[in-house]
């Protein structure tokens, strides 16, 4: 198939010249509310026509303070807001902060621990890239893929309901291992969905991969070279879809994941197209990921052996004087690290989230700063859409995936 | 198992050692007055440079072809009260050609120049623009040269720096039965008072105990929220 | 009373609600109310024709804010489906829509463009605060959240929960319905009562 040539529109130069022949440009606004930015994000649009000169994001309307609430709250506490970030992939932000406060407590969790975190946070990127491939599909106009991707997306949230209870915000992952040992059925459930999921997959692909309607509206469309990307410090697969093969996964692997086979998909150009087929790859990754984590499981301890970090089983609490007071100090006071800093980065669905976190000795984290990779990619945003059409926003926002939760937290 | 648990967290060692005693070492004759300490904790190198010059030190970091830091992960900034500098400003460098990473520190603010400044590095890398923003509506530190320091999380008319260590987390409320700011736009705030979009053009709506009634009109229903606000 | 004492038809369903509206809401009217104008039969069938349409046909309008919006996306997928409820058609206009679903924590950024697009529904309109933030503030007691979005607009439904799950919403819908069904109004206008207008959305 013919590449077609990229629709960015040349500005001519001499045209604004004269004033007889001034353009006039018509500066619009575009959300908060509006059912395509994917949360509460403005643009404030500088419009030729129908052509974008100029975009400038407004952010801050989801502003929460989650900085300053965690260090209010003992790190154990802190880890119930750290789900609330990126909202969609609530398991990788709680293994983010679980490895950023056990890399400042200086300890290791057991091994089936590490596997079992390895299985659930892939099984949570292929559940935030079903609504990213859902909700930008139905941006672009493909209602069904919607609803398909999220008929997937409630098998994976049985399976975390099934774990922790709760479908979504599960605080499952703490720092000291898992908050609970994983079901029974668990087994049976992860091999249930990797069983049917490629087939799932292959559908997705076959509705929109080789659709000419697709690929009229994201081939070509909003590129970001590879120098820019690296430049404005964006990551994940904004990054890799411009041709920059960078997955923490791969060089700074953290929770055993050196141990696992997978490949790292790399777009060629950086346009919307590259980004929607590096996350459909992402997800086949992820799925050969979990096969190996549950096929390498081993029995054990899903905590850390230390009452002073994880608290003891609550029939040693009614029995036993001092798991009783390592109870009692762990739930009021908490665990105090040695005042230290540390910078974790792990590979979010989004991109690079990085947990920054500062000790001073006290129970409560004295600074915990996220950086947000939906924050760094958005800054990308203005240079991608210049010179293209305003439905090609559209297009490029669902390509970027953000999530407004981490990017104001 | 529990020898096992306490080897102090070998998965997370970074491969970056070799290369961060590299960038001391450059920076240390390079800049030799303006790198102040450079320390290692948990496999993490941190140099502490001078806040006039970091955005040389910066530049110089990103265009040394051994060592190539041409990604910025993160800027963000700590508050120690008690402490004089007050401030860390602290950059986290990322190598995309050799995987290396630093941290930089830059220390400003004392008890002379409550909202210090420092020089930008958005001339090193453009995506620390919204990094700097963000550090200067929380913090209130500013940015020599910024294109563009504006609030960014907050809203445009906020007065105060939430994320500083004596900005109370519930915010800076008046006093009940006022839920929100809800001062009148041609009153002066109150002293120490924080402000809000929140604000009222309507002189005899301010709430106050005694004017709170039930609107006696009979097709409004009876107002049970009254009581609410007069606690 | 031993649970041995009740016959199996007898007994009391233990798991029916205690009452389904909060007391902090206007007073309930009581059921098979007689309409304001006076009791005419054929005006009191239009009346029950008209809120029964109203209630099976509610068009939310999308408020999505956080993470809540995810489960309200999933309450519209084909799991929990609402479209049962005649609610499928989330209008991106607020001019078109007559529910707003305050789905997520409300920052104070947020607070003046809420209170402008619930100023652009028409009436007859309703408001379910969905999730704990909505309701109340939630996890976040802090500078940056509006506690509970009944400060901004007048709230029918609560639903709490973090996130709540899609059934939980649909039960808000569904004691919406009802509400709408029974003609219980909806509490007095926050704004009326406090006085305040939020600048920028002032019509």
């Amino acid at each position: 198939m013919q590449l077609e040539e990229p629709r960015a529109l040349q500005v001519d130069e001499s045209e604004q010249l004269d004033e007889s022949t001034r353009r006039d440009t018509m500066t619009i606004n575009m959300g908060p509310q509006h059912p395509s930015t994917h949360g509460v994000l403005r643009l404030v649009l500088t419009l030729d026509g129908e052509t974008i000169l100029k975009a400038q994001p407004d952010i801050g309307y989801l502003h929460t303070g989650i900085e300053k609430t965690a260090e209010g709250k003992s790190y154990f506490k802190s880890l119930v807001v750290t789900d609330r970030m990126d909202y969609l992939a609530p398991l990788c932000n709680n293994l983010g902060y679980s490895l950023a406060v056990e890399k400042l407590l200086g300890i290791d969790v057991p091994e089936k621990a590490r596997f079992a975190r390895v299985a659930l946070a892939e099984l949570q990127r292929i559940a935030s890239h079903l609504v990213w491939l859902g909700s930008s599909a139905l941006d672009l106009g493909a209602q069904s893929v919607f609803l398909y991707c999220f008929r997937e997306r409630e098998l994976i949230l049985d399976i975390f309901e099934a774990c922790s209870g709760v479908r979504m915000m599960t605080s499952y992952i703490m720092p000291g291992g898992l908050q609970a040992d994983l079901p029974p059925n668990f087994e049976q459930l992860v091999r249930g969905f990797i069983k049917i999921f490629p087939k799932r997959l292959r559908e997705y692909h076959d509705l929109l991969t080789n659709n000419r309607l697709w690929i009229d509206r994201t081939r070509g469309i909003c590129l970001l070279p590879a120098e820019k990307a690296i430049a404005l410090g964006c990551s994940g697969p904004t990054l890799r879809g411009s041709g920059v093969a960078y997955d923490v996964r791969k060089v700074f692997p953290y929770s055993g994941y050196e141990r696992f086979a997978f490949d790292v998909p790399v777009g060629a150009n950086g346009d919307v197209y590259d980004r929607y087929l590096v996350r459909m790859l992402e997800m086949r990754e992820s799925l050969k990921i979990i096969q190996q984590a549950m096929d390498g499981m081993p029995e054990g301890r899903w905590q850390v052996d230390d009452p002073k970090i994880v608290a003891p089983h609550k029939y040693e609490v009614s029995s036993n004087m001092e798991a009783l007071i390592h109870h009692f100090k762990l739930y009021t006071e908490g665990y105090r690290p040695p005042a230290g800093e540390v910078y974790v980065r792990t590979e979010s669905p989004k991109g690079e989230l990085g947990f920054y976190m500062v000790s001073d000795g006290s129970a409560k984290p004295y600074r915990m700063h996220v950086r947000a990779p939906s924050f760094a990619n958005l800054q990308a945003l203005p240079l991608m859409i210049e010179g293209y059409l305003i439905s090609d926003v559209v297009a490029a926002i669902g390509s970027i995936d953000i999530v407004l939760g981490e990017v104001d937290r | 198992m529990a020898d096992e648990q306490r080897m102090g967290a070998p998965e997370l060692a970074t491969p970056s050692n070799p290369l961060a005693a590299a960038t001391v070492a450059f920076l240390r004759e390079r800049f030799p007055d303006d790198v102040l300490d450079a320390s290692e904790y948990r496999g993490e190198m941190t140099i502490t440079v001078r806040p006039e010059r970091i955005a040389e030190v910066c530049r110089a970091l990103r265009d040394e072809p051994r060592l190539a830091y041409n990604y910025i992960a993160d800027i963000t900034a700590v508050d120690w009260l008690e402490r004089d500098p007050r401030y860390d400003v602290v950059y986290h460098l990322l190598s995309l050609a050799t995987y290396g990473v630093v941290r930089l520190k830059a220390q400003v603010g004392d008890e002379d120049t409550p909202d210090p400044e420092l020089p930008t590095v958005t001339t090193v890398w453009p995506g620390a623009d919204w990094f700097e923003r963000e550090i200067y509506d929380l913090f209130g530190l500013r940015f020599a040269g910024h294109p563009n320091q504006t609030r960014i999380l907050m809203p445009e008319d906020w007065v105060g720096h939430p994320l500083r260590k004596d900005y109370p987390l519930t915010g800076i409320h008046l006093p009940e039965p006022h839920w929100g700011g809800q001062v009148l736009l041609d009153e002066s705030l109150p002293a120490g008072m924080g402000r809000q979009t929140l604000r009222t053009n309507d002189r005899t709506g301010v709430p106050r105990s005694d004017n709170l009634t039930p609107d006696a009109s009979e097709d409004t229903p009876p107002d049970t929220h009254a009581n609410d606000h007069a606690r | 009373m031993g649970i041995d004492d009740q016959k199996t038809s007898e007994r009391v369903n233990p798991w029916a609600p205690v009452q389904y509206v909060s007391n902090t809401q206007t007073p309930r009217l009581p059921r098979n109310i007689e309409p304001a104008d006076g009791g005419n039969i054929l005006l009191t069938s239009v009346n029950k024709l008209i809120d029964w349409g109203r209630s099976n046909s509610l068009w939310p309008a999308t408020f999505g804010l956080a993470c809540c919006a995810i489960e309200m996306m999933s309450a519209s997928a084909s799991r929990w489906d609402i479209s049962r409820f005649g609610a499928e058609v989330f209008r991106a206009s607020p001019r078109q829509a007559d529910l707003m679903i305050v789905a997520g924590r409300l920052s104070v950024k947020m607070a003046p463009v809420l209170r402008h697009i619930y100023d652009q529904m028409p009436d007859p309109k309703w408001v379910i605060a969905m999730g704990a933030c909505a309701s109340c503030g939630g996890v976040f007691n802090n500078y940056a959240i509006i506690q509970g979005v009944d400060k901004v607009v007048p709230v029918d439904v609560y639903v709490p929960g973090c996130p709540p799950t899609p059934e939980m919403l649909l039960h808000g819908l569904n004691l919406l319905q009802e509400k709408i069904r029974q003609r219980i109004p909806t509490p007095p206008d926050p704004l009326k009562v406090t006085g305040v207008t939020y600048i920028g959305s002032e019509d």
